[in-house]
């Protein structure tokens, strides 16, 4: 049927391309009279039009009728001729006309900035080009108002999470759905073996040309039931007619860690000697008993080593981006070649992709033009498993004895099982273990537009998003988890193959129209879309492997029956939009989308999405025409209603899993829940008990925003209220583990998400020689869980608590009242009144300290620019939150874990009667409790860091002349070089994932890069 | 004009053909089942899909928190069998301190894992199929099962029989039903429903299988262990001699103990074991197995205790159940080498019960009724078979009960048996030389007093279930 759709276009384009019209011709320029390549001119209120050639002419067709004529160019903005008798006009495009006129990228289409009545949030492609990090999501951070960016592992290549507007749900996932030219992608981890892994590294950032994020109901809810955590909309580069383009953009640097206090690092060989000591003769052992520990913990040797560093090493940073573009009126194209390493400070642990690009448009006769854009890529990700597992090099580092012998004598690793009995030297692994991830990415879409009357065009666009995840795991035979004495299961070898096929069929028919005088226009657009994902997976182990490591795939003596699964969704969709705009002052526009998914209970099938803005442009009106100092006042609101359809394939069937076998016979099961995941969180593809009305959780936001400009538009200030109220939240209903289930999911609870938001951009100084441009943004946000299921009025998850009436990451812990002066005894304070400590732990409450949110987050931007240099400094800050040393309760154990090496805050324990110190004594095998969560293991999470700091000169065009280039520029750039925190205990990075909880994941890197831009 | 007419025309065909082939997507687009699952309603319909089924519920109690490795281990580590070396991965140190609390993930697990097993079973149970002796033979295993997980419940979490049959035992939970938030039964009711379950299962059940399933003798012979715990010692000494009689299983004779011990498949052939957890190949917990759990190539935190050590003679058998010395824990301790298979693909079974034991509940039973002469035969048949040195007990009165546990726990060890044997005869455990250079911080005694002679209520199951909260065990 696609063939058959995709030919009477054709066809039907063919024999009507031809048009009486008049033609007129003219030339589009800049402010300073240069002329614009490929700035569009378009009839208004329709769809013909055509693109400036390289010296900006351009010639057009218009129908007897038409009456004004748009010019514009993406980033100047627009400007509207009406047409007199001649046939041809000079068209001046000044950026000085305002950010108002600027064509931005919406859901479905592009719009004037003025008639757009939605929150959008736009980045310019040039902001994300030659950023030293993996992915585009990480470059997002402190760029957009509202959008919280946090990475929970500096592993390069790993997931980046996003948060727009607060936290929208509790068990589903709260990122934003992303759009990548048209097509919603396949986002997020999906490995299952190695690191975490991110699809969207697949992306070379260097290829994107603009991204919009769309924040409220009026740009998002014609997304349906995935727009409710936002919609990031990506656009890649395309070709512009004129003079072929070619540009080499090439850095190169180093990573070290940014941020990693001293109280965090493990103790040296006499400190842990000393406490081991104190700890022993504290529970009744004696000086006999401590000889003989130490003895056993490897005390008689030379050995002393710092761990930390030994799994350390010089990072490197290096990246190489090719690209060309070009065209003439007809066909424009693009390409480019990407390279992009990251070696990262911990070793191990690499990325390095390679990625192209290819786009091609054609305009074949009047009405039909089609073309395509392809993006390639394939990434090889390698490191430790992260998760919290002695693998992980800096957990493995941070207990590890300094005594432990970390060489041989010739100098290789030491792997010696009586030496590393309980955690594996980290070096040896790193020799003699593999873990690896090569992605591969394709990306691309083919369209057709045909314009079947001057003002009515169809748009069908068939978008793929394919990717295959290879994942290999070897682990040695020699030493580890996986060897044993017996040849036959000595060594483990493990293949994981992920694939994601997921396609898109877009097909729009986009109406524009004006009357009186245009003085009233608008749009309606319509269209049907269908998608479908299929993933399948499929896993194959074997043990007995050849005592050698230089076998890549070994043959193994017991191979395991390999296994495959495989998870797809389906969404058809109906989707409607319309835009009226009165006198350029007054827009009113509607949405309306029906989503039908796989993913929704039979009970509940389908879904309406609908929203609703506005936009009155008051600086338009006659009465502001002599208030010169407002040179632009724009009021919008928006309402509507979106959902989150993040909630697992299959979550609301009841199934019996066949995925097992007992005694060599296959077994059945009702799948309680899938492994490894606990009970309060039902993001499980595997369904439970089932429900057959499980759906879309429910968004309404409510969004009213101002945007003013005085001086000119010298001092621009968007501010942004909502209110998103969310309801139908998926939560794991608890149940009696008698019934042999621990929970099931249901639609029961709701929260709210207020919040303000608020850009400022000022160019503070504007002359010949020095430009100063400040842009900074912030955003406040107060989220309040207002339902849980009936008769309930918290969840509880360890640090965690879910309550009505609070926070939804609220942490409920109990309050640490530091060390006994007179014994050393842990106390805490009863309960939050303080009033009352106590040494005796089953007498101790908990209460909520606080949340792991931050109160307010955001970013300041400033670029300094003098003649042909310019420093560019970006400045990220959070305040409010509370983030979680989750491994505390070992590293500051005071004595818990007495095998394993402590970290040196543990330094500050009790020693003496009248000693004041938040450290207890250290008893060799605490049994104390005072290792138990309390707040003495959670931090202020407040923090500035210093994210880019780049200094840039460019050759003066004097110069470029000479040499025949367009652009020579050279510049150093340091990334996260400076971090501030407001908390002198604390014992991690402060940037932490969404949760605040510190994993000991790989250290967020600080990158050092030099690099050189050229453009012929 | 014309012209446009013309594209007027073919525009609206082209939007027309477009939604009518879009409009003709099937309906199917969107009912996307998953791969490796089937519906519910669908899971049972025929004979294959019960043994299916049932197959499922075996296999959930090789789980880590019953017989993979929690409930053995319990029976061994909060008595005096084994301890947890200083060099540990710090599993279980609040079972050997003996200080758990409500949020022990040990004891959630085993509340947890027995329930959905539970589950499993009475979905065979109660599944519509009728009649043959097939279907019969999977039902009555999936009763046996059934009983089963309700004697670890009803032992770990409520107070003994002996003690007090009134007490608050476990809630019976005996169909499907997701929203149940029930009561606990007592003790004594629990105990009815093993009873039901075991006698149920032994009528129903008529096939010989391996010992991998249940067969009417295992079930019968845990009924014999179901009423030994009640402390109803007739019902005891018959059924257990019921077994020993008539079963056609035959006792481990000495030549057989150590080839016995290192067999890692289920047996056809009758000897000795009535039921054990199969791990084999394919289906096994790895690295979180007791076997793994002792194996000084292994995690090797659980060392055997020297008193326990020290109670075989030198020419006792089982002493070659033992290795002295570990590379990484000392040249003197004690190593459990009972379960040798942890470096095979295909793992050691656990055994749930054997003929040595029924003997032991027969002797125990006997010397209960005033039988001591009968008490003493069943016990030397095992004693003997195990030291050609030992020409058999001759105690009476209380120190011929003593020999019983004393040839218990050594015939038992690591089994999971020995805190159960203090338990259920009420008597506190004393802890004598675990190691000789253990430092403090564990308890040498826990009296019958103690609240933590029983596990508490998980907090989990508090948390879903308002109607159990006022019914925690009391110390918790």
């Amino acid at each position: 049927m696609k063939k058959f759709i995709f030919l009477v276009t054709s066809v039907f384009s063919l024999l009507f391309a031809a048009g009486q019209n008049r033609t007129i011709t003219g030339k589009v320029t800049d402010d300073k009279g240069s002329p614009l390549a490929n700035a569009s001119v378009i009839v208004k209120g329709t769809n013909v039009g055509t693109s400036t050639s390289a010296d900006g002419s351009f010639s057009l067709s218009v129908p007897p009728n038409a009456s004004t004529i748009v010019a514009s160019y993406v980033g100047l903005g627009d400007q509207e001729i009406s047409l007199t008798g001649a046939t041809s006009y000079t068209i001046n495009l000044s950026s000085a006309a305002g950010t108002m006129n600027e064509v931005v990228v919406v859901a479905y289409g592009t719009q004037q900035r003025r008639k757009v009545t939605g929150a959008i949030s736009k980045v310019s492609g040039s902001e994300v080009e030659n950023v030293p990090m993996t992915s585009v999501d990480r470059m997002l951070q402190g760029k957009v108002a509202g959008l919280q960016s946090v990475s929970p592992t500096g592993q390069p290549g790993s997931i980046q999470q996003i948060r727009i507007r607060g936290i929208g749900s509790i068990s589903s996932s709260s990122a934003p759905l992303w759009v990548i030219d048209g097509v919603p992608v396949n986002s997020g981890d999906f490995s299952g073996a190695t690191n975490s892994s991110n699809l969207l590294a697949g992306l070379n950032p260097n290829d994107i040309e603009s991204i919009s994020v769309l924040k409220d109901a009026a740009s998002a809810s014609i997304y349906g039931s995935r727009a409710a955590n936002g919609v990031i909309l990506v656009t890649t580069k395309k070709g512009k007619a004129g003079k072929t383009k070619i540009r080499v953009d090439g850095e190169f640097g180093t990573n070290d860690i940014a941020f990693f206090p001293d109280l965090a690092k493990p103790l040296n060989k006499d400190e842990f000697k000393q406490l081991t000591t104190e700890g022993v003769l504290h529970v009744g052992g004696t000086q006999a008993d401590v000889d003989a520990i130490l003895d056993q913990f490897g005390y008689n040797t030379t050995a002393n080593y710092n761990w930390l560093d030994l799994v350390q090493r010089k990072g490197q940073q290096q990246q190489l981006n090719v690209s060309a573009s070009g065209g003439d009126a007809k066909t424009q194209f693009f390409l480019s070649g990407g390279y992009f390493k990251q070696i990262s400070e911990i070793i191990g642990s690499d990325f390095k992709r390679y990625s192209g690009n290819a786009s091609l448009r054609h305009q074949a006769g009047k009405r039909l033009s089609f073309g395509a854009n392809l993006n390639l890529s394939t990434f090889h990700q390698e490191g430790e498993s992260e998760s919290a597992n002695f693998r992980n090099p800096v957990i493995a580092a941070l207990a590890l004895l300094p005594t432990q012998e970390a060489y041989n004598a010739d100098g290789t690793p030491n792997y010696d099982p009586t030496v590393f009995s309980q955690i594996y030297n980290p070096i040896a692994i790193r020799q003699y273990d593999r873990l690896s991830n090569q992605t591969s990415k394709l990306l691309g879409s083919a369209f057709a537009e045909f314009n079947i009357l001057d003002n009515l065009k169809f748009t069908s666009r068939y978008g793929v998003d394919y990717s295959t995840i290879e994942e290999y795991n070897y682990f040695n035979p020699f030493f580890g988890d996986f060897s044993s004495n017996d040849p036959s299961t000595t060594g483990l070898f493990y293949t994981r193959y992920n694939r994601l096929f997921n396609w898109v069929w877009t097909n729009l028919a986009d109406y524009g129209f004006h009357a009186w005088q245009d003085r009233l226009s608008g749009h309606v657009t319509a269209g049907y879309e269908a998608q479908k994902s299929m993933q399948l997976t499929e896993d194959a182990t074997g043990t007995g492997l050849p005592l050698t490591t230089s076998i890549i795939y070994p043959s193994p003596v017991t191979p395991q029956t390999p296994t495959y699964d495989g998870s797809d969704y389906a969404f058809t969709s109906l989707l409607s939009k319309a835009d009226i705009s009165f006198l350029n002052r007054y827009t009113l526009s509607g949405s309306i989308r029906r989503d039908g998914s796989s993913r929704f209970g039979s009970d509940n099938r389908y879904g309406t999405f609908w929203s609703v803005g506005g936009a009155w442009n008051v600086d338009q009106e006659n009465f502001m025409q002599n208030i010169n100092l407002i040179s632009l006042l724009k009021l919008r609101a928006s309402y509507g209603v979106n959902g989150n359809a993040e909630i697992g394939n299959y979550a609301w069937r009841t199934i019996y899993s066949f995925k097992g076998t007992y005694n060599g016979l296959p077994a059945s099961f009702p799948q309680t829940i899938a492994p490894g995941v606990t009970t309060d969180v039902v993001y499980n593809d595997n369904g439970t008990v089932g429900n057959a009305d499980l759906t879309w959780e429910q968004n309404e936001p409510l969004d009213i925003g101002i945007e003013v400009g005085i001086l000119k538009n010298r001092i621009t200030v968007e501010a942004d209220y909502y209110n998103r109220k969310t309801d139908h939240l998926l939560l794991a209903e608890p149940l009696s583990l008698t019934s042999g289930f621990p929970s099931f999911s249901n639609n029961i609870g709701a929260m709210v998400n207020k919040g303000l938001e608020l850009t400022i951009d000022a160019t503070a100084i504007k002359t010949k020689d020095i430009t100063w441009t400040i842009s900074v943004n912030g955003a406040w946000n107060k989220n309040e869980v207002t339902h849980l299921r009936e008769g309930q009025t918290e969840i509880i998850n360890l640090p965690y608590i879910i309550r009505v009436g609070e926070d939804v990451q609220s942490i409920y812990t109990r309050l640490w009242a530091g060390a006994d002066p007179q014994t050393g005894d842990p106390q805490w304070y009863k309960d939050d009144t303080k009033k009352e400590k106590t040494n005796d732990f089953s007498q101790v409450t908990r209460s909520i300290i606080g949340s792991a949110s931050p109160k307010g987050f955001g970013g300041l931007n400033t670029t300094f620019t003098y003649k042909f240099l310019s420093l560019d400094a970006q400045f990220n800050y959070q305040y409010g939150n509370y983030i979680y040393d989750q491994w505390g309760f070992l590293y500051t154990g005071d004595g818990g874990f007495a095998s394993l090496n402590h970290n040196r805050k543990e330094l500050q324990r009790w020693q003496n009667p009248g000693d004041i110190t938040d450290v207890p004594r250290y008893d060799f095998f605490n049994a104390t409790n005072s290792n138990a969560v309390s707040t003495r293991y959670f931090y202020k999470g407040d923090y500035i860091r210093l994210r880019n700091l780049a200094l840039r000169f460019e050759m003066p065009s004097s110069v470029l002349k000479r040499l025949m280039l367009t652009r020579l520029s050279f510049y150093v750039r340091g990334t996260n070089l400076w971090t501030k925190t407001f908390d002198k205990n604390i014992t991690m990075d402060p940037e932490q994932g969404i949760n605040g909880t510190n994993d000991l994941q790989f250290f967020i890197p600080k990158s050092f890069t030099a690099g050189v831009n050229i453009e012929l | 004009m014309k012209a446009q007419n013309k594209s007027k025309l073919a525009g609206l065909i082209v939007l027309a053909s477009m939604f009518i082939a879009l409009s003709s997507c099937k309906k199917s687009f969107l009912d996307l089942r998953p791969y490796t699952s089937v519906s519910s309603d669908v899971a049972i319909t025929n004979e294959s899909d019960m043994q299916a089924a049932l197959n499922g519920a075996y296999g959930n109690m090789n789980s880590v928190n019953l017989y993979g490795r929690t409930t053995p281990l319990f029976g061994d580590l909060v008595s005096d069998n084994v301890y947890i070396s200083t060099i540990n991965s710090n599993r279980y140190l609040d079972f050997f301190q003996i200080n758990y609390t409500v949020t022990d993930a040990n004891g959630q697990g085993i509340w947890q894992s027995a329930y959905s097993t539970i589950l499993r079973a009475n979905n065979v149970i109660n599944s519509s199929l009728q009649g043959n002796e097939n279907v019969n033979q999977l039902r009555g295993e999936a009763l046996a099962i059934r009983g089963l997980m309700y004697f670890e419940l009803v032992k770990f979490f409520a107070k003994p029989y002996a003690v007090d049959p009134n007490a608050l035992g476990v809630p019976l939970i005996l169909a499907y039903d997701p929203t149940i938030k029930p009561q606990r039964n007592t003790v004594q009711e629990v105990y009815a429903q093993i009873e039901k379950d075991f006698t149920d299962a032994a009528n129903l059940m008529t096939q010989d299988k391996s010992s991998g399933f249940f067969t009417k003798w295992a079930a019968k012979a845990l009924l014999a262990r179901m009423y030994q715990f009640k402390g109803e010692w007739d019902k005891a000494l018959t059924t257990a001699e019921d077994v020993i009689n008539n079963s056609g299983y035959s006792l481990l004779g000495l030549n057989d103990v150590l080839s016995f011990w290192q067999n890692n498949t289920d047996r056809d052939d009758k000897l000795e074991v009535l039921f054990e957890i199969v791990f084999d190949a394919t289906n096994n917990i790895g690295n979180s197995s007791l076997p793994y759990f002792f194996d000084q190539s292994g995690y090797g935190d659980a060392l055997a205790a020297e008193s326990l050590y020290d109670l075989y003679s030198n020419t006792d058998v089982r002493k070659d159940l033992f290795i002295v010395g570990s590379a990484i824990r000392g040249a003197d301790v004690k190593v459990i080498n009972k379960f040798p298979n942890t470096g095979s693909a295909d793992k050691d079974e656990m055994k749930v019960i054997r003929m040595s034991e029924v003997y032991f509940i027969a002797a125990e039973a006997a010397y209960h009724q005033n039988d001591e002469t009968k008490a003493l035969t069943y016990l030397n048949d095992v004693a003997t078979e195990r030291d050609p040195g030992f020409a058999g007990y001759s105690s009476a009165g209380q120190a011929l009960l003593d020999d019983i546990l004393l040839e218990r726990r050594k015939e038992l060890a690591f089994e999971g048996h020995r805190y159960w044997d203090l338990v259920r005869n009420n008597l506190d455990v004393t802890r004598v030389d675990l190691a000789n250079d253990y430092p403090g911080n564990v308890p040498l005694v826990l009296e019958t007093t103690n609240f933590r002679r029983i596990l508490p209520i998980p907090q989990g199951e508090l948390d879903a279930n308002p109607n159990i909260r006022e019914q925690q065990n009391s110390g918790y």
